[in-house]
């Protein structure tokens, strides 16, 4: 049950792909009640639909998933549930997400020419046949679109490690106001904090539709937000005794953000922040040594 | 254009919010089970999708969250130009600050969804991972790059948009 490095298991790749383009056809994962759309098409709505409810209204800033501290568990727990549709699609009960070391490919002469967007692995996504079909108008409506796939790649630069670094290097995990201003871990990997703007400018980096709220729409969405779970796990070991924060006892007005709270979801589950601080028991990472974790 | 620089911060806060536990949907967590990761060959141990429109003007929130939290989802319907609000505290004195843009695109108005974060810098739902300058910007980002800004709301072609309105 290990999450692999994709640049460096061409097996765990070819899986990704398949399994992507399996949940993508309607014919063989439909989503109920919508025709013409598929599994991975709700995804790509659950990821905008979690932005456009502002936490709580009164405020511009902070969404159920973005820009306040549910950011790191509300993303693991849309990163298992595409995990597990994955492993239904590839027939492979121990096939777990892979993930894009942006940072290793930030050390390239020409980041745009790494491996990852080969035609073999991501760029498939950019050819006739992967078709997007959500998007998002100007209004926040989500409409329905039939195009390829835009991608711009290289606007600005991909994390480095020293960047990635710093961030290991804060031990508090969030702080007040919790929300894009705030100190502590989180919003240093969120990317509103420090020069890197880590997650951030890595969705801008990859330009095209990793830019928009309905960022899902490109596969390498998973593989992006796999890898800032893995620098999340590795902060988690560097620094054990840090709490998750805010405490349960806080504020109602930071209502979807506590650790008992519900995460945004359209699942007839409730899974809270707290669900999902341990997840050794569903997948670890082949490697957390670059982030100076078992140094 | 750049990555957005700070904040969307401070905005009041007046009202509390509703809250909301797990217990608020009537089930118990499934997380153990979701992390336990049992074998999922079998569709029947995966989640139902929901059954909804997902290209509604309203598409359904989930069911727990319209019932928990109806103040929330209010606001997310709401129609018509957004509001920003920011409060400054200089020399003893609480400033309030409204910002709202009206926006017509080829002479029609269009609910074109913008905020403004505590630096002033403005920023949409639409590209949430960065800010912009102004609305100039923004606008002419959206327009520019978002294969789908002016579906249902302009004829298409070239556009004129027409910013300003702070209040």
């Amino acid at each position: 049950m290990i999450r692999k490095n994709i640049l460096l298991d061409e097996a765990v790749g070819t899986q990704f792909v398949e399994g992507v383009l399996a949940l993508k056809d309607p014919q063989r994962f439909p989503w109920p009640g919508n025709t013409g759309l598929s599994i991975y098409d709700f995804f790509v709505f659950w990821h905008a639909r979690s932005m456009m409810l502002l936490t709580p209204p009164e405020q511009s800033d902070r969404n159920a998933a973005h820009s306040g501290p549910a950011f790191l568990p509300w993303h693991r727990y849309l990163l298992l549930r595409f995990e597990a549709y994955l492993r239904e699609a590839t027939g492979d009960d121990a096939f777990r997400l892979p993930y894009w070391d942006w940072s290793a490919d930030a050390e390239r002469t020409d980041p745009t020419q790494s491996p990852l967007w080969w035609n073999t692995l991501l760029g498939r996504f950019a050819q006739p046949g992967f078709e997007v079909r959500i998007g998002m108008n100007a209004s926040g409506r989500l409409v329905r679109v039939s195009r390829a796939l835009v991608r711009q790649l290289g606007a600005g630069t991909l994390p480095a490690r020293a960047d990635v670094l710093a961030a290991l290097a804060e031990p508090t995990y969030d702080s007040t106001p919790f929300n894009s201003d705030s100190p502590g871990f989180r919003n240093l990997l969120e990317g509103w904090l420090g020069p890197a703007r880590i997650h951030n400018s890595v969705h801008v980096w990859v330009g095209g539709d990793m830019q928009f709220a309905t960022s899902p729409n490109d596969p390498v969405f998973y593989l992006h937000h796999c890898n800032v779970d893995r620098i999340w796990s590795a902060w988690q070991k560097r620094w054990p005794s840090s709490p998750y924060l805010p405490s349960a006892d806080a504020p109602e007005e930071l209502a979807f953000h506590r650790p008992n709270d519900a995460l945004y979801s359209f699942f007839d589950e409730a899974v809270s922040p707290a669900d999902m601080l341990v997840h050794e028991a569903s997948y670890s990472y082949d490697s957390l040594a670059d982030l100076a974790v078992g140094r | 254009m750049a990555n957005r620089k700070k904040t969307r911060a401070a905005a009041r806060i007046t009202t509390p919010a509703r809250s909301v536990a797990k217990s608020a949907t009537g089930k118990l967590p499934s997380a153990p089970s979701l992390l336990a990761s049992p074998p999922l060959r079998s569709r029947r141990l995966l989640p139902a999708l929901p059954e909804l429109d997902p290209f509604s003007e309203h598409p359904a929130p989930p069911a727990w969250v319209e019932r928990d939290f109806p103040s929330y989802v209010a606001h997310e319907h709401a129609t018509g130009p957004v509001s920003s609000v920011r409060v400054l505290h200089v020399a003893g004195h609480s400033i309030e600050i409204t910002t709202t843009y009206s926006v017509s695109i080829d002479g029609a108005p269009a609910p074109v969804h913008m905020l403004v974060d505590t630096d002033g810098q403005v920023w949409s739902h639409v590209c949430p991972y960065r800010t912009f300058p102004n609305a100039t910007e923004l606008l002419r980002y959206l327009v520019e790059h978002v294969p789908e800004a002016l579906t249902g709301i302009a004829a298409g072609g070239h556009v004129h948009a027409h910013v300003g309105g702070h209040s």
